[in-house]
């Protein structure tokens, strides 16, 4: 009983309308009282398009938050680069002096750790990590490098993440060479050599260094040689020219690591032991189609956070502990609750036994206010209180550049319950050193711990 | 631009008019990073939920949201109210962010239409049939038979939430020419739906 034929205009108009009338809350029936000629023709597309809604596809509310967090990472990259782009300074490096005063820099570093985090943690954007050109994921892969570049503060570092790239291009490059896409292989090459002249130049490279010169020579003919076989399409990349390439570069960075930057490797290395442990949390509570990918990208962490390291250091001793906390502030002070992660770890004094006040920034968050929390975790002696007990001290730090110093609160840990036995060891000293993060989420004035952190032993 | 879409989406008390959303563009032009989280807070549902309309997963049409908005980060600049609304001009890169995951994927391929569900008979009372799709898999399943341009429509309207004059807007098309791919592409799903639940019916 349909009055107007299918394709007629005035019938897309009327269906048009009960579809707005229905996005307002109005029901089926209404529209269809309004047009009772059409009624028969009208009520399954209504139908079809009630039962669409339905199904509405909704978003998985921790991921979004998630990717809300990487996005506000990006625009700070973004608007950090532009910045440094119009005011003319081109060097990351003096960028990075100019800002990075005491607590600033922490802050930084606290900032980096976390958009490293989620970055590391999201199981797409690690799906990616081996997308190939023509996979859909790649613009994903190629977008979380750009990111991850954003987060990466040092020169030496970012000298290092080039090497990965590196890394990346060439290894995409013997794909697509074996599929003989020349195109694309061309493609490839020319970022292997932009990575290089980029990593080169972060890693300080100068006209003067004759040595680094032949080094860089060598890469670019390695590199020549491998476009000029690409172009030939009929060979495929031996290993040890992939090898050659790599550790050609990464020479470049080695020689380069001198005592004036041997604390932005250590800068960086907190930040992988950072992403490391807040990895470990998100792989208890990522949900069952991510774990793989959070589990991936744990074995990355941890390899990183292990060859992060100047290459005269000895290897860490390394024992983990994990558990979560909740920290409360009140008006009385703070209080954690729950038990603590620490991750028991290398020695970040030079392998010298912590003396009785050092302290280390163990973490922080931005409060809405702009107020920077940092908690800092000082040495002490373990005769000296209950065995089950540690104390820590917070200190608030503003987050702008006067570094606003207010005096902080206590902490008492009172459930130390898996630790304590640890505590009590002979020796005496417990050092809790560097990362314990607390840049999960924040939720009203509780500070969900997501993070963990290094305790250091002594060797007996 | 409607106030509705923005405010529906925005999940705040009041609307946002044409000139909230273009004050936050321009802040947003100027560099200033609180503008960036606003829109983002603004759209990025109603991105997700388009991309999430035309991918076999809401993993990928995550990751592609958020390809999405760092392209905006690095495009705005070159945005001009004028030509476009903010929206209809975020959802074209959206759109082309879609093409390019298929364009790049190998493994996927849409439904051919000889594969899609039969016809349903004509001799059945349509209201005797259960109008449902029993989740959203089974909603792109269906959506798979549509053209895409159908496919298009649909998500803007219905994923994105996009008026017609938006929808227009984004798919170069004038407003008549939107309404008629709306209805067109609604009838062929009902069309596809309709197999299954012709099964279901028949056994009570």
């Amino acid at each position: 009983m349909t009055s107007l034929p299918p394709d007629d205009p005035a019938l897309s108009e009327i269906v048009n309308e009960c579809l707005e009338a229905l996005r307002h809350g109005n029901s089926i029936d209404d529209c269809l009282s309004r047009h009772p000629d059409i009624a028969d023709e009208l009520r399954p597309l209504l139908a079809a398009a009630m039962a669409m809604t339905d199904v509405a596809p909704t978003r998985d509310e921790s991921a979004r938050r998630l990717a809300h967090t990487r996005f506000e990472g990006a625009v700070r990259h973004h608007l950090a680069t532009n910045r440094r782009m119009t005011s003319g300074r081109l060097s990351i490096r003096e960028w990075w002096s100019n800002r990075a005063s005491g607590w600033t820099r922490i802050w930084a570093v606290g900032f980096a750790s976390m958009a490293l985090f989620v970055i590391l943690s999201t199981g797409a954007a690690y799906a990616s990590t081996d997308a190939l050109p023509d996979s859909p994921l790649y613009p994903v892969k190629r977008a979380t490098e750009h990111a991850r570049l954003a987060i990466t503060f040092s020169d030496e570092s970012r000298a290092i993440y080039y090497l990965e790239l590196i890394e990346r291009r060439t290894l995409e490059l013997a794909a697509v060479v074996e599929n003989g896409d020349q195109r694309q292989a061309e493609e490839l090459s020319r970022d292997v050599l932009k990575n290089i002249e980029f990593a080169r130049v972060e890693a300080g490279y100068t006209e003067a260094d004759v040595e680094q010169q032949q080094e860089a020579e060598q890469q670019s003919d390695a590199i020549s040689q491998l476009s000029y076989e690409t172009a030939e399409s009929s060979i495929t990349l031996a290993a040890d020219d992939i090898e050659r390439v790599s550790a050609g570069v990464n020479n470049i960075v080695q020689i380069r690591v001198d005592p004036r930057r041997r604390a932005y490797i250590e800068a960086e290395r907190q930040t992988a032991a950072r992403a490391y442990a807040m990895l470990q949390i998100a792989h208890q509570i990522a949900p069952p189609h991510v774990q793989e990918h959070v589990a991936n990208a744990l074995t990355l962490a941890e390899q990183r956070y292990r060859t992060t390291r100047f290459p005269d250091e000895p290897a860490p001793i390394s024992r983990t502990l994990f558990v979560q906390g909740i920290a409360r502030i009140t008006d009385q002070g703070m209080t954690i609750s729950g038990r603590l992660p620490f991750e028991i770890s290398h020695n970040a004094l030079g392998n010298r036994p912590p003396e009785d006040g050092d302290a280390v920034t163990v973490g922080g968050y931005v409060r809405d206010d702009g107020v920077l929390l940092v908690l800092r975790l000082y040495a002490f002696e373990a005769e000296g209180i209950a065995e089950n007990q540690i104390w820590l001290q917070a200190e608030m730090f503003g987050a702008n550049e006067e570094n606003l110093f207010i005096p902080g609160f206590n902490i008492l840990v009172d459930d130390w319950s898996q630790v304590g036995s640890l505590v009590n060891k002979p020796g005496g000293w417990v050092y809790v050193q560097g990362t314990v993060s607390n840049y999960g989420v924040v939720d009203g004035e509780d500070i969900h711990l997501l993070g963990n952190g290094p305790i250091l032993f002594p060797r007996p | 631009m409607n106030q509705e879409t923005a405010r529906i989406h925005s999940g705040a008390e009041t609307p946002l008019t044409d000139d909230d959303i273009a004050a936050i563009v321009q802040q947003a032009q100027k560099g200033e990073a609180a503008a960036f989280g606003q829109l983002y807070e603004i759209y990025s549902d109603r991105v997700f939920r388009y991309i999430a309309y035309r991918v076999d997963s809401d993993a990928d049409a995550e990751d592609i949201t958020e390809d999405v908005f760092i392209r905006m980060l690095e495009a705005i600049g070159t945005f001009k109210w004028r030509q476009v609304p903010f929206s209809a001009w975020l959802m074209r890169i959206a759109h082309n962010r879609v093409i390019d995951y298929y364009r790049r994927s190998r493994l996927r391929t849409a439904t051919p239409l000889d594969d899609a569900p039969p016809l349903p008979s004509r001799d059945r009372d349509p209201q005797e049939r259960v109008d449902t799709f029993s989740d959203l898999q089974e909603l792109r399943v269906a959506m798979a038979g549509l053209t895409d341009l159908q496919r298009q429509v649909i998500s803007l309207r219905f994923g994105s939430d996009l008026s017609i004059s938006e929808t227009a807007h984004v798919m170069n098309r004038n407003e008549g020419a939107v309404k008629a791919l709306q209805h067109s592409a609604i009838r062929a799903l009902r069309r596809l739906m309709l197999p299954r639940n012709t099964q279901g019916g028949a056994t009570p």
